[in-house]
């Protein structure tokens, strides 16, 4: 069983689930980004979490989102890394449910 | 109204798209800022929802030039939507170079809907205010008003028509002393 399951607007059943599939292939991108300390990339893909994920009703995306950009500003390496393992936790364990 | 949104983040542009259309406007997106002048003027864009923080055109830098347009141009309703955190500086800096409004993302679809209506009736205020300024060409005698069309009608018809103006009628002193002496 999904260990978060989040209401969606129907209106947005076109969009959510490509996009919810870029998050995911955006990780591996993301776990390099840390290791080569590339805080302006991990700074840039929370703000873009920020904003369309809670615009889409995916408010854990925005608070991760706010986390990261956070953490990226102020070269928080640790905290990264537990921030960038939140995020795939949510993104894999994400039940959508359109009502 | 022809809304322009500008993001050079596609799922935002996606987003804030379907949220005016959900509003009852014609949205219009654009990915390129630099792009977004010419797009107002060719699209008769009315109000713009930008991102602040863009690689070829910033949102200070686009609502800049959209200010620095010719006064007879039709006013465009410009809205700052940004995740980015501001700050008091930069909004001060926004709503001086000219922005309407500001709203943090992710936007809320009813409090986009509400300001929307605010632009709404700004524009039409604005709409008014130009109607009312304008030179309008009145008969010496009889006062009516010259239309486009080169007919003649009552200053009320003719108020009513192009502003929001409504009139009540009364009897002045003066004409209630002419027309009905009975009632002095």
């Amino acid at each position: 069983m999904a260990a978060y399951r989040v209401s969606i607007d129907p209106d947005f059943r076109d969009f959510v689930p490509g996009y919810l599939e870029k998050r995911r292939g955006e990780l591996p991108a993301l776990r390099a980004s840390l290791a080569a300390r590339d805080l302006a990339a991990l700074g840039s893909a929370g703000h873009k979490l920020v904003g369309a994920g809670g615009g889409y009703g995916f408010d854990r995306l925005t608070e991760i989102g706010r986390k990261l950009e956070d953490l990226a500003r102020a070269g928080d390496a640790q905290g990264l890394s537990a921030c960038l393992a939140e995020l795939e936790d949510y993104l894999q364990n994400l039940e959508v449910v359109y009502e | 109204m022809k809304i322009l949104i500008v993001d050079d983040d596609e799922d935002m542009l996606r987003l804030t798209g379907r949220q005016v259309a959900r509003c009852g406007h014609e949205p219009v997106t654009l990915l390129d800022s630099s792009k977004a002048l010419k797009v107002i003027e060719d699209e008769r864009i009315q109000v713009v929802i930008s991102d602040w923080v863009m690689p070829e055109l910033s949102g200070l830098d686009l609502v800049k030039a959209l200010r620095a347009w010719p006064a007879n141009r039709p006013y465009v309703y410009f809205m700052v939507l940004t995740g980015a955190k501001l700050g008091n500086i930069n909004f001060m800096e926004a709503m001086d170079a000219g922005a309407d409004d500001y709203l943090e993302k992710p936007a809320n679809g009813d409090l986009l809907r509400v300001r929307l209506r605010v632009a709404e009736r700004i524009l039409r205020l604005g709409t008014e205010v130009n109607v009312l300024k304008d030179l309008i060409p009145v008969c010496s005698h009889c006062r009516r008003v010259r239309r486009d069309d080169q007919a003649y009608e009552s200053l009320e018809r003719y108020l009513s028509r192009n502003s929001s103006m409504k009139f009540s009628h009364g009897i002045c002193p003066d004409c209630m002393a002419k027309y009905y002496p009975q009632y002095k």
